[in-house]
């Protein structure tokens, strides 16, 4: 949905979308990240108007630069923010704790979107922690509207107290689309100023990082007092109170409204640092407190120590006592049984054990979807490729170690192909792959590593695997898109996040200039080619590189950049499923005892005709 | 009504996202509080899909309470069954495709796919309704099949448990569908429409 429009109207927008307005409303002058659910919406929204507004906005190699690029821009005093994934923050983290201690001239956000119920996969880690261990400040909204609301502020807040300012959602509210007002744009037209200025941009000496990390304590408190506004504290005469934050409190709200309850609440917007004063003013009022927090118990371990301060008892629902898990999100049920224990009622409704039974059976037809492959995907061929391969040299699936990477590469740890056997973080197929050879186990390891995610992080493990003598086979699976997270571009893609022409970088020139002496680069529709660069690379005494070469199915359908649909000649066909049972792609369907194609999804990759052993599937002219 | 609980599901692709932002721009349209939430990870062909359409004054979470939803929207018949299991409370209703797209176990012989018979009983037994239509021949009909989601939205009007009228919700698809398909897509809404009188 674009996020162009005038002062006043109301738009239907995702989360993310809203944090994107917020950008444009404060003048925002670039905007970077790396794509990953569920932050990766923020740049594709800005992207999208990025000719209308004129702001700057760019995908990065990873988090890591992305945070950095966006602090240069802020450092000469206008305005920038970086997004990021969960995971993304780990990446980026070794910097953002620096900059943390210089601070920031223009206004500077880091936005991390994290993941309870791990929606997207990787660790539920509860980036709330983040904030705390790095001593910025961090504001979490509940919705889109709110979250709009804190972009702006937070460009107001870090700049006048000169502190980056940390942004958190989580899946709930960057995915959730409501309406949203719009507010006024700035124009700041500011000119980029920096001054050299060792004392607060490097960390040379001892003092002055010590200097600089009593003043970022100074300044985060500071900033949080700017940000009380978000901090709602709503006392009523109940001996009851409720603290909450980001999305639970529409789960709380909700419950409030349907059961008619009188809690006093605090909703929290500021999590680092924690409004300590309204906090204690709740703590004042009630006899027992429920903290209604996803994940880590923060908050809770907050108010535990402010009531040792206080001396007062006060009983304590939440996480330590078992009220609430550590583990997934909230909804509405669990925040109804934990307001249901702390007031003494039943809010849920008893579960009939004979409707119970009734749901598991109906459970058991509910068949699983796998994520598979799209019909036509590259990566099918290169799997396939590489199971041929180890075929060929008499290895058997348990013979060969194949590491597997983050994005679409990893679907080929599902059926049919049941390849990889790990999934770690962005770039570890090579460096697990490496330590795998080096315990001296006597299996071949194969790296598969998507093109991205090789720009990415997996860079510093080849050249560890160049420098420490590794036999490691790293296939690139090149498919010129970050695809997973909905087709960005990559550094290999030839063009900008914006669409402009740029040069693109090769995985296999990055392989070369690594060091990398056995380098190779197929069209991994080529079944056979593909098969034999595989051999090779598996009988090759040292690190090498594949690089498979060939575009997203789905780009690819975007560019009408496709064949034509194949054809099964029914008479050949002897209904032995190979092809399906070896692939499952999508456009192969098991009519009766044979196979049709359906012309509709099939983009002519011929990667079935490849595995068909009768040889019936090719071209329609030639079978009609 | 003072609350609707509307889940649309799929496969990844058959366009049951944009058929619930669709619903719930339909509502702010008309003055009504909306929420969309979504459940699914990675934007894939191929993956189960569901979003959830909240329409009404005391809705704030994007997500349906479990047992809360008042209707399924599916567009395949087996992700129908799976947010009936989660999501339908005892008197709603699975209006559902009739078309499968066969998850890859079923494919490689390792499940079978449940009959619609066979779903149907499920639904009924947890106290629910089902309407099936093979939307996706509709689709065809239409002109194309990625109208798919357009039908189901016109045979979801059809049901009249919409807060929000047809002309608004036909008028909102026309502004969100590509222009040149807007013929098309009305095509697809009134055979959508029609499959349920």
């Amino acid at each position: 949905m674009t996020v162009i429009g005038e002062e006043g109207t109301t738009k239907l927008l995702l989360g993310n979308e809203a944090i994107a307005r917020g950008a444009i409303e404060a003048g925002a002058h670039l905007v970077t990240g790396y794509p990953g659910t569920p932050s990766t919406e923020v740049i594709e929204t800005l992207a999208a108007v990025a000719k209308e507004t004129g702001m700057k906005v760019q995908w990065a190699v990873n988090e890591k630069v992305a945070v950095e690029v966006a602090t240069g821009v802020a450092w000469t005093g206008l305005r920038a923010m970086a997004t990021m994934k969960n995971a993304g923050l780990n990446v980026a983290s070794d910097s953002v704790l620096s900059i943390a201690y210089s601070g920031t001239e223009g206004g500077l956000i880091f936005y991390v979107a994290d993941d309870p119920a791990t929606h997207a996969g990787m660790a539920e880690q509860d980036d709330r922690l983040f904030a705390k261990f790095a001593a910025l400040p961090m504001l979490e909204p509940s919705d889109p509207q709110e979250a709009k609301e804190m972009v702006v502020a937070a460009f107001e807040i870090s700049e006048k107290n000169k502190v980056p300012v940390m942004l958190r959602s989580t899946t709930n509210t960057a995915h959730m689309f409501g309406d949203v007002v719009f507010g006024p744009v700035k124009k700041l037209n500011r000119t980029p100023t920096y001054s050299r200025d060792i004392r607060r941009y490097t960390k040379a000496g001892p003092a002055w990082c010590m200097e600089q990390h009593a003043s970022l304590i100074e300044k985060t408190k500071k900033a949080g007092k700017d940000a009380d506004e978000f901090n709602r504290l709503e006392l009523t005469d109940s001996k009851v109170g409720v603290i909450t934050a980001g999305a639970p409190w529409n789960l709380l709200k909700e419950a409030m409204i349907r059961h008619g309850l009188n809690v006093s609440t605090l909703k929290i917007g500021v999590i680092n640092p924690l409004p300590e004063e309204k906090i204690r003013k709740l703590l004042e009022r009630v006899d027992s407190v429920l903290i209604l927090e996803e994940l880590e118990p923060l908050i809770e371990d907050y108010v535990l120590r402010i009531l040792g301060e206080m001396g007062k008892k006060v009983k304590v629902y939440g996480k330590i006592d078992g009220t609430t898990s550590p583990v997934g999100e909230f909804d509405q049920a669990i925040v109804e049984r934990a307001l249901g224990k702390v007031l003494g009622k039943n809010l849920t409704p008893a579960v009939d054990p004979e409707r119970q039974k009734l749901i598991e059976k109906a459970k058991s037809l509910s068949l699983r979807r796998p994520i598979t492959f799209c019909a036509g995907c590259p990566h099918m061929g290169t799997y396939l490729s590489m199971l041929r391969a180890m075929r060929k040299l008499k290895y058997s699936r348990e013979d060969v170690i194949i590491t597997g990477d983050i994005g679409c590469t990893i679907l080929g740890m599902n059926p049919p192909f049941d390849a990889c056997w790990t999934e770690v973080a962005m770039g570890a197929s090579i460096g697990l792959g490496n330590g795998f050879e080096r315990s001296g186990i006597k299996k071949p390891v194969i790296a598969a590593i998507g093109d991205s995610t090789f720009y990415h992080a997996g860079i510093p493990a080849l050249i560890d695997a160049v420098w420490n003598q590794t036999k490691i086979v790293v296939a690139v699976m090149d498919n010129s898109i970050v695809a997973m997270t909905g087709h960005q571009p990559t550094p290999g893609s030839g063009y900008t996040t914006t669409g402009e022409a740029a040069k693109a970088v090769k995985a296999e020139e990055i392989a070369r200039g690594c060091g990398v002496e056995h380098v190779v680069v197929v069209d991994p529709y080529d079944v056979e080619k593909a098969t034999e660069a595989f051999v090779e690379a598996l009988q090759y005494n040292g690190p090498s590189v594949i690089v498979l070469r060939r575009l997203c199915a789905i780009t690819a359908i975007r560019r009408k950049a496709i064949g034509k649909p194949l054809v099964i000649d029914e008479e050949k066909c002897t209904g032995c499923m190979t092809c399906v049972k070896t692939l499952s792609c999508s456009a192969l369907v098991p009519v009766g005892k044979k196979v049709r194609i359906n012309p509709d999804v099939c983009i002519g990759c011929r990667i079935c005709a490849a595995v068909c052993p009768v040889k019936a599937i090719g071209e329609g002219s030639q079978h009609e | 009504m003072t609350e609707l609980n509307l889940i649309i599901a799929g496969v990844g692709g058959q366009g049951s996202i944009l058929a619930s932002h669709m619903v719930a721009m339909a509502a702010i349209r008309e003055g009504l509080r909306a929420r969309v939430g979504e459940t699914f990870g990675a934007a894939m062909r191929g993956g189960a899909v569901a979003s959830h359409v909240r329409i009404g004054k005391g809705v704030n979470a994007p997500l349906i309470p479990r047992g809360g939803a008042d209707i399924v929207l599916a567009m395949e018949p087996l992700e129908g069954l799976r947010n009936v299991v989660s999501f339908l409370r005892k008197g709603g209703l699975l209006l559902t495709n009739t078309h499968e797209w066969l998850p890859v176990d079923v494919n490689i012989g390792r499940a079978n796919y449940p009959s619609l018979q066979s779903i149907k009983e499920a639904v009924e037994q947890l106290g629910g309704r089902m309407i099936a239509i093979d939307g996706t021949s509709l689709a065809q009909q239409a002109g194309d099949v990625r109208t798919l989601n357009v039908v189901m939205l016109g045979a979801l009007a059809a049901t009249g448990k919409l807060p929000i009228s047809t002309e608004t919700l036909k008028q909102i698809i026309m502004e969100n569908v590509p222009r040149k398909t807007v013929e098309m897509n009305m095509r697809a809404f009134e055979l959508g429409f029609n499959s349920l009188k």
